[in-house]
């Protein structure tokens, strides 16, 4: 027979082929399309949001111990710390009690459990705050699927462990998107963000997500971008031609304004253009508080001094765009913002070994000091931010801007000899003036080796509260309507609560 | 029908049929054709050649390079060829026949941090790293059969490599499958081997080293 030569026939293979495309590309368009209308729905859906607020992620990175930074002290429970924990036991006369009250006879703090509680001996900041009703205290909350015991956990971990459930970058990824069984797509705070920005940021000048410490999944979103600040201002492009009002600058603007022919052409110049004027806004309006030297004189001056770490400087930036969040400013009434500190993948040193072995002393002890100076710096820059002067026209509710900690996982409660290792469930801070401060929430992990909350034999908490439950609480204070829970948090409703009570 | 509807039917079918034209495009240059065939080729599709490609016996086991490092790959079963060495230094794969190659695993050189002390004889840390090394590849072979790393504690890992994985396959030859009575695998000189998981993608494996005591400067680490 002779075979077929037409050009245009088609071979089974090629029809195959081509069909395949096709599928595809239409499964794609209706997905794009899908998930556009499913972002118009939420916005329509979305209810009108009031005054401002601010939603603050301090990232503990490298997976903090836990373990070490909240510490039960009543009798019974201590013993079993110090039995267990080996090396990395604290004693208690090094330990900070959880009071119930700033005054010096404050009485201890008693969690619902009858635990009687204490933080790490670097955390004197945290101890003031949580006694002044500042700070919550979320305990035993990690990535989970859904909710999961030992049993169910050993009998069919694959069904109940999130997927690579101990290794750094997929727990990091996890806690920020908070949908640990899917591929990773969008952060839970750029899904926040999608949802409300239009809503709440209908002239807002900058993007309603800014990062301090570069790119981040928990701030990732489909519509909304998120912007990268240093900590001393927008990084901005550089030179003459860019920056100022010279003639060469405004020679520079006239030629990014012309029109082009080239669609291409037009859209960088666009770009550009749009990132000089951002970057010079920013800069512009932190300017109030750009000799915020933290000590006189200075134009402005922060009342409490931020460290002078990496966090620190981070978090300064963050009070200063916060202050610029006006009208007359950035002119914003929701914000997200990301700042973050690294070293907590203490699996040596965690503690001091030289020149004396000393457990209050070491690396982890000198990050939480860090983090508790900061969080009390930031705390204390917004309540300065409460009251009006001539730099501060437009005071800032007390009950505005609310800070979260999160870290990639806890640590063993087992030592290794050196340090701790990865485990899971960790407790985490949340401040501000709209948290149910002075309370802790959750359970606290039963301290017992293969006992009813350990994964293995080495004391890895399952935990009892999922990162969905601590960020849908923290949506819902931030307006998200409840409608939209289940688009931000698909796996919420695996979960008997969505409101775990720290805030207000 | 409601206009909106309309649109999107629209824009699904214009999508469809842009792609069923690349698709077309790309069937052609995947084909070694120009868009649009020529004569010859016009024969080609009429009396295609016989494939140039080997089909791969599913069943074929790969072979071991114990020569180079000891227990580098088991399985129980067969396992397909994989294509691409992931990293310097991986066993090749021949792709035909799914047998292992030699090509050697270099050892890496340890920083002064972790040079040993002087007291353990050289051939004894040689073998060490030889088999962190050996175990660090046979996670990597795991990973690329599951698309990535054994997840748990060091017991966790020996069960999923041992064969209690989806596909029973065993990536825990017996000259390495040195256990302690918890099921953890253990160095030479008895204690656990400390499995660091950095991401899905790698995986430190970590051996104390001859003083025992994991995250000191004798320790023994492989990727």
């Amino acid at each position: 027979m002779k075979p077929i030569s037409s050009p245009n026939i088609l071979t089974r293979r090629s029809f195959l082929s081509r069909a395949a495309y096709t599928g595809v590309a239409a499964s794609a368009a209706a997905h794009t399309i899908r998930d556009l209308r499913l972002i118009n729905t939420a916005m329509a859906a979305q209810g009108p949001v009031t005054g401002y607020k601010a939603l603050v992620c301090l990232f503990m990175a490298g997976g903090n111990d836990a373990n070490n930074m909240l510490i039960p002290t009543d009798t019974s429970t201590f013993e079993k710390y110090t039995a267990i924990r080996g090396n990395m036991a604290m004693p208690l006369s090094s330990l900070l009690r959880l009071k119930t009250g700033t005054s010096g006879g404050a009485p201890d703090y008693m969690d619902s459990d009858g635990h009687t509680l204490a933080l790490n001996p670097g955390m004197t900041k945290v101890q003031q705050l949580f006694a002044e009703k500042k700070v919550a205290i979320v305990k035993n909350v990690g990535t989970l699927v859904r909710p999961t015991t030992r049993a169910q956990y050993l009998a069919n971990s694959k069904f109940y462990r999130p997927p690579q459930l101990f290794s750094h970058s997929d727990q990091v990824t996890q806690w920020q998107t908070s949908v640990p069984d899917q591929p990773p797509v969008t952060g839970w705070g750029g899904r926040v963000a999608d949802v409300i920005n239009s809503v709440a940021n209908p002239s807002g000048n900058i993007s309603m997500s800014v990062s301090l410490n570069g790119a981040n999944t928990f701030q990732i979103g489909n519509v909304v971008s998120q912007y990268h600040v240093s900590t001393t201002g927008a990084v901005t492009l550089s030179g003459n031609l860019m920056t100022g009002t010279g003639a060469r600058a405004r020679v520079m603007r006239d030629i990014l304004g012309l029109s082009h022919p080239n669609l291409q052409r037009t859209a960088y110049s666009q770009v550009v253009e749009r990132a000089i004027q951002t970057g010079e806004l920013l800069n512009t309006n932190v300017q109030a508080t750009a000799m915020a030297t933290d000590t006189p004189p200075g134009t402005w001056v922060w009342n409490t001094p931020f460290p002078t770490t990496t966090l620190g400087s981070q978090m300064k930036m963050i009070a200063r765009l916060i202050q610029a969040r006006g009208p007359s400013g950035f002119n914003m009434n929701r914000q997200i913002f990301y700042c973050q500190i690294g070293g907590f993948d203490t699996h040596a040193g965690q503690v001091q070994f030289t020149p004396t072995f000393d457990s209050t002393l070491g690396t982890q002890r000198n990050l939480l000091s860090d983090v508790s100076e900061c969080m009390f710096a930031f705390q204390r820059a917004m309540e300065q931010l409460n009251t009006v002067t001539a730099a501060n026209p437009i005071p800032l509710p007390l009950n505005s801007v609310t800070t979260f900690t999160a870290s990639d996982f806890a640590r063993t409660f087992i030592s290794n000899s050196q340090g701790t290792d990865h485990a899971w469930g960790s407790h985490h801070f949340v401040m501000g003036g709209a948290v149910n401060g002075g309370e802790t929430f959750g359970s606290m992990p039963t301290f017992a080796l293969s006992g009813p909350d350990d994964t293995a034999s080495n004391g890895g908490w399952i935990p009892t509260t999922a990162v969905d439950q601590h960020a849908a609480t923290l949506a819902k204070w931030f307006g998200v309507d409840s409608s939209e829970m289940a688009n931000i948090f698909p796996n919420l409703s695996r979960f008997s609560s969505s409101d775990l009570g720290f805030m207000l | 029908m409601k206009k909106s509807t309309l649109v999107v039917l629209v824009l699904i079918v214009l999508a469809g049929s842009v792609f069923w034209w690349m698709g077309g495009l790309r069937g052609e240059r995947k084909n070694g054709l120009a868009p649009r065939v020529q004569p010859e080729v016009q024969r080609e599709i009429a009396e295609p050649k016989s494939s140039s490609i080997t089909r791969v016996e599913e069943a074929a086991p790969p072979r071991i390079a114990t020569s180079v490092i000891p227990g580098a790959i088991v399985t129980s079963e067969g396992q397909a060829p994989i294509a691409k060495a992931e990293a310097k230094g991986q066993a090749a794969v021949d792709g035909a026949t799914g047998a292992v190659g030699a090509t050697p695993a270099p050892v890496p050189a340890m920083p002064p941090a972790q040079m040993p002390p002087s007291t353990v004889p050289p051939n004894e840390l040689d073998a060490a790293r030889t088999e962190a090394e050996a175990v660090a590849l046979n996670i990597r072979q795991y990973r690329l059969r599951f698309g990535g790393n054994p997840v748990g504690t060091n017991a966790d890992i020996v069960k999923e490599l041992d064969g209690g994985n989806p596909k029973t396959a065993r990536y825990l030859p017996s000259e390495l499958k040195r256990l302690n009575e918890q099921g953890e695998l253990i160095d030479s000189w008895g204690t656990p081997y400390f499995f660091h998981q950095l991401s899905a993608e790698e995986m430190e494996t970590r051996s104390a080293g001859p003083d025992k005591s994991m995250w000191t400067s004798d320790d023994v680490v492989s990727k």
